[in-house]
């Protein structure tokens, strides 16, 4: 379905359990594969993501977009690795749910 | 490279010789596939839209893979 890509911003994303993990706050673009490389939702779910840091959830999760974003995977639980947290910053496109698949 | 979509929209649009088409409004995406097919582009006044393809709102449809430099302006090269 083709959509303009403002009308993912707001939409609510659900794991594939039926969890919110929170709402589109912005979408990062990758401009060389002119393709989505995520959807960044600044205050997830503190059940899903440790201390609600804001995730880039990559697009390749996304299962589909219609009144709300169904993912077909995320993590059991999004935490920072021991010893990053010092040096880890919340500058996200960078940051990203780990445990690719 | 990455930008969020809130980084890019407003930024100037100019063709590779130089012409200032616009400001960038808005994409258009494929939700199966996260590809993103054309750039919606707010014509500025002195731009012949009719020399381009428009949308409903006489919006700018321009190929996303025309981008070139995306910096301070966006740089599109349409191979007229």
């Amino acid at each position: 379905m083709l959509v303009e890509m403002t009308e993912l911003i707001g939409r609510q994303v659900y794991t594939p359990e039926g969890r919110l993990l929170g709402e589109v706050a912005n979408v990062v673009v990758d401009i060389e594969a002119s393709k989505i490389d995520g959807l960044y939702v600044s205050d997830p779910n503190p059940v899903l993501v440790e201390d609600s840091r804001p995730v880039n959830v990559p697009y390749r999760w996304v299962s589909s977009v219609n009144d709300v974003v169904l993912l077909k995977y995320f993590p059991k639980r999004v935490s920072m690795k021991r010893g990053a947290r010092a040096t880890g910053s919340a500058s996200a496109p960078e940051e990203e749910a780990p445990a690719a698949r | 490279m990455r930008k969020f979509l809130t980084e890019l929209r407003g930024k100037t649009v100019m063709t590779n010789d130089g012409q200032i088409l616009g400001a960038i409004e808005n994409f258009v995406i494929d939700t199966q596939t996260g590809g993103i097919a054309h750039v919606l582009v707010t014509a500025s006044e002195d731009v012949e839209s009719r020399l381009f393809q428009t949308d409903a709102s006489g919006r700018l449809v321009l190929p996303f893979k025309s981008m070139r430099a995306v910096k301070d302006v966006v740089v599109m090269d349409l191979g007229k």
